[in-house]
């Protein structure tokens, strides 16, 4: 479904500022990936050069998507493809409300004519698994939202579009247990044989309850081990001091 | 005539060339309101002398005394021929004051609020056609009172707007909701002042604009703080998008304080549209283009949404989507 | 008219700035005129067209009309100001020979010490002239230059010549040009290409004589991708009567250049401060201006960054205390005249006791600055309600292909923090100096150690005579 092949990247405001070291990635339908990786590894990076964020530029190395190369596509072409990230701090726009903000992007980026009673539905039924507040629909896009409501705002939005590759670029971080319980429910209720789901993260907390594939460590812009969840079990344990020191070796 | 006007507060180097506005307003030579015929049982009479602090003076204006004794007031001028106007709003209860101009020529306005214990909301809508002028100077005095003013302002080559605002009591608040609209050569010049002259007085201003092909606007908002002004809260939101490279946007958005246990804050943002909004927009499907529409209404929104005529918020959100 | 400063009061904890030599000097000279210019120049021996720089700006002087904008300075009295002292001493390379008087007033403020630490070179002017500059044998080898601005107009007459008055003309503004009919002093400093001095130069100035002024001029070239941290420092004794400081400085930063600027200003509160400085910055170029303005009765200083090269970057950092009877109007200006332009501005200042302070700022982004980038912060505390705090910023975009945003605010301590504090055990003084420390700190942390530690000394010091 995703394949990286030996991925390069810098950052766009500092050309000197490489980020992404020749990374290698593949995920398959059906599987579950997580990443992890100390601060400023490059695991959003990662996720934001996927969806080819203006920020980042792509050196070397290319991102194939469903065996087409997505390197330098658009951002809007490669989320109509169905690649969905959900955002570390989601944007605030005061002045459209949530219901607009659903209606106008389940329509482009789908492509689909539905009819607005259906995705009213659809939307009211999806607030009702988050425990979300249906007033929410008709306040301003994020605005005075907590943290844990903007993530579930996100949530809410992967459950609307029904994409193949779901990214969550620390959707876990600042947020309470039960948020962290509504935003498993959440992937759970999206995740199904056929699509595919890569977790950043910095804790295993919301690795619990969750059927984990793969897990990728990421230090300095490559992954230097994968493995199961005993991965994500022995990093809780330990941190990445293993890695960390190889590196200085180096 | 070429005419320096809307001088600010307070000076700064002249080699900034924001002090004042040098700008090219037309003489009106004579002054006949007969076509104006205002609707409703208002006090309305022609008087002389009208002195503005924006720096125009005539000899002659209509004057409308608006006692407001009902919920809602509307006025509309159809601005044919040059206007001088002068409203008092004097309100002793909660009501709107809705003042609407179309037409195509120059419209020159004094409007002073003077609340004692009342809450006034006054909605400007400035629809004039592109040629016209519209000049209008806002004097507010508030006492134990609470009042809102949403400026639209789109229409018209020439937009000068000055506003005075004395909070005299603690616990009055002011709100200023302002979005205009620069498309060709517009000349947009703003100067606005809020005195928070007591305790515990707050004020709130919100200006959104855009700006279109080779439109220049001057922004110049001061908030003061007077000594005695303990516990206020003042606070100045100027953005201002940029959709040509040949728009020019200035502002000056002043803040003087002169005592211990206030909240000021200011926030200037100009130029383009902010880019990580733009990224997570087009990773939610829309385009670039859609992106950008989505956003500039977004702002427009903010301010129109002020408005409680639904039918009118369509009205302005139309134009304005018809200019970029 | 007699110049009066009522407002005036030293504090005694202010000592160490306050050793008032009992040297005499040598020379002084009184006023101003066509012939007191003639004779400043004849004394230092200067060419022709230096001598035809005062007399053009001294020209200018006499035409051009204060500002009608910002303190007021009409009180000074040019008639009654010392425009020359010479100290009794010539320019010294060694610190032995430095006479007594004036070395024990700069071992009291711990210049010499600063030598030993890690310093590439330093200088020192008193009143009007310098009196000591030394550079390491090192950098001497390198090519640098760092020396009088005088001994410079006769030992390097073309580069002087090529920079001199073209960052910033005569014609600026009145202040100026009464500088430039009196300049005196100062340091000249040229980094050849490819010289990164790993270590800063200091200059230190110092103004003695009661009644004087002190017109130094400071002129630092940095060649193509060199790199200098230059660090000046101003004191003076209090007097009853108006010091005037009217000095300039003239930056060059050329290609992948690298300059950082840190000023730590305690003039006495009897001080006029009306000082202009001014950076040109080329393509990949940086300018860093580290500011702390803690003295002086009046200060009106903005130095101006023009980014004329692509990349070019602009970093201002900032930090006003004004006491009492002190008006700091201060700022800083930028143009950027290039595209992928660059500057961050983090102002703060801090009030009390009556004191102004007051940010003024110009930001121009010309059309052709694209992609450019501007972010500006401001933050103020205000200790009392005599106090004010004034923010004055003008902003000029020209294009739309840049990111301008500005945020200012201002705040009083937190009493919840003190009363935090102070259940922590600590005085409400301690307490209010401990939040000032921190508002302070992060400019405090672009200083060298030893002025974040001296800075942090003047706030203790200004908080403990007020609150105590």
């Amino acid at each position: 479904m995703l394949k990286i092949n030996n991925l390069y990247t810098i950052a766009e405001d500092d050309h000197d500022k490489k980020i992404l070291n020749g990374l290698d990635l593949e995920i398959n339908p059906g599987e579950v990936h997580v990443i992890m990786g100390p601060n400023g590894s490059g695991k959003s990076t990662l996720a934001n050069t996927i969806l080819n964020n203006p920020r980042y530029i792509v050196t070397e190395g290319n991102i194939e998507f469903e065996g087409q190369d997505i390197t330098n596509m658009r951002t809007n072409e490669i989320a109509k493809l169905g690649i969905f990230m959900s955002f570390q701090t989601p944007e605030e726009i005061p002045g459209i409300t949530l219901a607009h903000f659903l209606k106008s992007t389940k329509k482009s980026i789908t492509g689909e004519k539905q009819s607005i009673v259906e995705l009213s539905k659809e939307i009211s039924e999806n607030m009702n698994k988050l425990d979300m507040n249906k007033s929410y629909l008709n306040r301003d896009f994020n605005v005075g939202f907590s943290g844990g409501e903007k993530k579930k705002n996100e949530i809410l939005q992967m459950l609307t579009y029904n994409p193949k590759l779901v990214m969550l670029d620390e959707t876990d971080s600042g947020l309470d247990v039960d948020a962290i319980k509504t935003v498993v429910k959440g992937i759970n209720l999206y995740k199904n044989d056929s699509n595919a789901v890569l977790i950043i993260t910095h804790s295993t907390k919301i690795l619990d309850g969750l059927n984990v594939d793969k897990v990728h460590v990421l230090v300095n812009g490559k992954i230097v081990e994968s493995g199961d969840m005993s991965l994500a079990n022995y990093i809780d344990q330990n941190g990445y001091k293993k890695y960390l020191g190889e590196n200085h070796e180096n | 005539m070429e005419k320096i006007l809307n001088s600010t507060p307070v000076r700064t180097t002249n080699k900034f060339k924001i002090n004042d506005i040098k700008v090219d307003i037309p003489d009106i030579e004579f002054i006949n309101f007969d076509d104006y015929k205002i609707d409703g049982n208002y006090n309305v009479s022609i008087k002389d002398k009208f002195n503005s602090r924006i720096g125009l003076d005539y000899n002659k204006y209509l004057n409308i005394d608006l006692d407001v004794n009902k919920d809602n007031i509307n006025l509309e001028f159809n601005v044919n021929k040059p206007l001088v106007l002068n409203i008092n709003i004097n309100s002793s209860i909660d009501s709107t004051v809705n003042i609407k101009y179309i037409g195509n020529n120059i419209a020159i306005t004094k409007i002073n609020t003077s609340l004692n214990n009342s809450n006034i909301k006054l909605n400007v809508i400035n629809l004039l056609d592109k040629e016209a002028y519209n000049i209008i100077e806002f004097t507010n005095t508030l006492v134990d009172s609470n009042m809102t003013t949403n400026f639209i302002d789109i229409g018209g080559k020439v937009k000068l707007s000055n506003l005075l605002t004395d909070l005299n009591s603690s616990n009055s608040t002011y709100n200023l909701n302002n979005l205009y609209l620069g498309i060709n050569e517009d000349i947009i010049d703003m100067n606005y002042l809020i005195n928070l002259n007591k305790p515990n007085t707050n004020s709130e201003l919100v200006v959104e604009g855009l700006l279109n092909d080779k439109s220049k606007k001057s922004f110049k908002g001061t908030l003061d703080f007077k000594e005695g002004s303990s516990d206020s809260i003042g606070h100045e939101n100027e953005n201002c998008i940029l959709l040509s490279d040949e728009a020019k946007s200035k502002s000056l958005p002043m803040m003087l304080c002169h005592e211990e246990s206030v909240d000021g804050a200011h926030g200037v943002s100009t130029g383009k549209i902010d880019e990580e909004k733009l990224f997570y927009l087009m990773s939610r499907g829309l385009s670039k283009d859609e992106s950008i529409r989505l956003i500039l209404n977004a702002n427009i929104n903010k301010i129109v949404n002020c408005i409680d005529d639904v039918n009118l918020q369509q009205e302005i959100i139309d134009i304005i989507n018809k200019e970029i | 008219m007699k110049t009066n400063i009522n407002e005036y009061e030293d504090k005694e904890t202010r000592n160490i700035y306050n050793i008032k030599s009992t040297l005499e000097s040598s020379k002084k000279i009184l006023g101003l005129s066509e012939e007191i210019v003639r004779n400043i120049s004849k004394e230092k021996n200067e060419p022709d067209w230096v001598l035809n720089i005062r007399l053009k700006a001294l020209d200018l002087y006499n035409k051009m009309e204060d500002p009608d904008w910002g303190p007021d300075i009409s009180y000074l009295n040019i008639d009654e100001l010392l425009t020359y002292v010479k100290p009794s001493t010539g320019e010294n390379r060694s610190w032995e020979d430095v006479p007594d008087d004036i070395k024990e007033v700069f071992d009291k403020l711990g210049i010499p010490e600063d030598e030993k630490k890690n310093l590439a070179g330093v200088g020192a002017q008193f009143d009007s002239e310098m009196i000591y500059h030394n550079l390491t044998e090192k950098m001497k080898e390198l090519g640098v230059i760092y020396t009088n601005f005088d001994v410079a107009i006769q030992e390097y007459p073309e580069l002087v010549k090529e920079y001199f008055t073209k960052a910033v003309p005569l014609t600026d503004h009145k202040y100026i040009a009464l500088h430039y009919a009196l300049f005196s002093g100062g340091s000249f400093v040229y980094i050849p290409a490819g010289v990164k001095l790993d270590q800063p130069l200091q200059s230190y100035f110092r103004l003695n004589e009661k009644g004087a002024g002190q017109f130094e001029h400071t002129l630092i070239i940095v060649e193509d991708s060199a790199s200098l941290e230059f660090i000046e420092g101003c004191s003076a004794p209090g007097y009853n009567e108006l010091n005037l400081h009217a000095g300039c400085v003239e930056l060059f930063v050329k290609k992948n250049a690298y300059l950082r600027f840190s000023t730590i200003e305690n003039w006495s509160k009897n001080m006029l401060n009306l000082n202009t400085k001014k950076c040109y910055v080329e393509e990949n170029g940086t300018i860093e201006w580290i500011m702390g303005s803690f003295g002086s009765k009046v200060s009106m200083l903005y130095p101006l960054s023009v980014l004329n090269g692509r990349n070019a970057k602009c970093e201002f950092t900032n930090i006003s205390f004004a006491g009492k009877g002190q008006n700091l109007d201060t700022g800083f200006k930028v143009i950027h005249n290039a595209p992928n332009t660059k500057t961050v501005v983090n102002a703060k200042s801090i009030s009390k006791d009556g004191g102004i302070c007051l940010f003024r700022s110009y930001s121009w982004v010309k059309n052709n600055a694209k992609n450019s980038k501007l972010a500006l912060s401001c933050e103020s505390l205000m200790m009392d309600s005599e106090s004010r705090s004034d923010t004055i910023p003008v902003n000029n975009i020209e294009t739309s292909d840049c990111v301008f945003s500005h945020e200012a605010s201002i705040g009083k301590i937190s009493e919840r923090a003190i009363f935090y504090l102070m259940s922590r055990g600590m005085s409400e003084v301690e307490a209010k100096a401990l939040i000032v420390r921190g508002f302070a700190e992060p400019i405090a942390k672009a200083f060298p150690v030893e002025y974040a530690v001296e800075m942090n000394r003047l706030i203790n010091l200004e908080l403990e005579g007020s609150i105590g």
